[in-house]
């Protein structure tokens, strides 16, 4: 099923332990900049493959089983989130 | 604004209402729910007494300061968590939820000074009423327009309180019937058309903010042909569903 990146939040925020929908991140494989929101994202019951909006290649996944959870940034060249309230 | 904080909660079903033919109404207590942003959304997860889970992502139709939740789900018939949502959920039921989720596909009224287009594919409506609401809640200047398109008229999600709105002059709204229309509808049914975008949506000059839900198809023909008409990329927000 083929969603926003804004699908991954939930998952995502099991990791970060907050919501990291408006992170930055740098694909990998084109360079192109964009809201983590902006990606194109894959649900099933696995879990959710983020794609780059503009080459279509992997960014990240996340699987897990709701005990505990991997995420893959493997085709992502940086991420960038803003503080930590209170940081 | 400050970032909500998100987390599991344990909610308390409330309230149930028929929404349409296929679709509930479901209000949730939540205690220590942070609030939540209008167009948010959250992960609901059932557990089956042998432990197997299963959770779906749901829009948030209400908003602001409140540990009330009000969602609305619409039975996908093969699907594994609406069906109980929609026919076995009571009233004193417990469901978990995560969130409040997504702080991308939100309208802040204290943040947006441009006009707004709320574009919906069926019960893609659910997070654009939670802004069309908070609107009509708030004074704020914006402009808003809602296009929707929705099989038949009995197929409408809020629509007592989207003629409510329009009634208040907060809203324009435009119905595309897909199936079926009322009696002396002024057109057949049919699909939202590039056309149709052109005649009855905001502008690409006056630089709305513009907010698109829906099935993913008719997400992504909508924000082409939105691009197309001169809109910046950038201004336009979707959340796909999925399905067809």
């Amino acid at each position: 099923m083929r969603v926003d990146g804004n699908a991954a939040t939930g998952s995502l925020a099991e990791v970060f332990g907050r919501d990291v929908s408006l992170a930055i991140t740098t694909c990998a494989h084109c360079g192109h900049e964009d809201l983590l929101a902006r990606c194109i994202a894959y649900v099933s019951a696995m879990g959710t493959v983020m794609r780059c909006a503009t080459c279509h290649e992997v960014l990240a996944v996340v699987v897990g089983d709701g005990a505990r959870f991997t995420l893959s940034l493997a085709g992502m060249r940086s991420i960038q989130v803003v503080a930590a309230e209170g940081a | 604004m400050s970032p909500r904080p998100t987390g599991w909660h344990a909610g308390t079903v409330v309230d149930i209402r028929q929404e349409t033919r296929t679709a509930k109404r479901i209000t949730l207590d939540v205690p220590g729910w942070p609030g939540n942003d209008a167009g948010s959304h959250l992960d609901l997860r059932l557990t089956a007494p042998d432990g197997y889970q299963a959770s779906r992502s749901y829009s948030i139709a209400s908003s602001g300061e409140s540990t009330r939740v009000v969602l609305a789900v619409d039975e996908v018939p093969d699907g594994e968590v609406s069906p109980f949502l929609v026919h076995d959920v009571r009233p004193g039921d417990a469901l978990e939820v995560h969130g409040p989720l997504g702080n991308y596909f939100i309208w802040d009224p204290a943040a947006s000074a441009s006009h707004v287009q709320l574009i919906a594919g069926g019960s893609g409506v659910v997070p654009l009423f939670a802004m069309a609401d908070a609107h009509g809640r708030g004074g704020d200047p914006a402009g808003f327009r809602l296009l929707y398109s929705v099989r038949t008229p009995d197929d409408r999600f809020f629509a007592a309180e989207l003629g409510e709105l329009a009634d208040r002059d907060r809203i324009d709204v435009t119905y595309r019937y897909t199936r079926s229309t009322p009696d002396g509808w002024p057109s057949p049914p049919g699909r939202v058309t590039r056309e149709l975008l052109a005649e009855t949506t905001w502008p690409a000059d006056v630089a709305p903010a513009v907010y698109v839900c829906g099935p993913t198809p008719f997400v992504e023909s909508v924000s082409d042909w939105l691009v197309e008409l001169g809109h910046e990329p950038r201004a336009v927000r979707t959340e796909r569903f999925g399905g067809g």
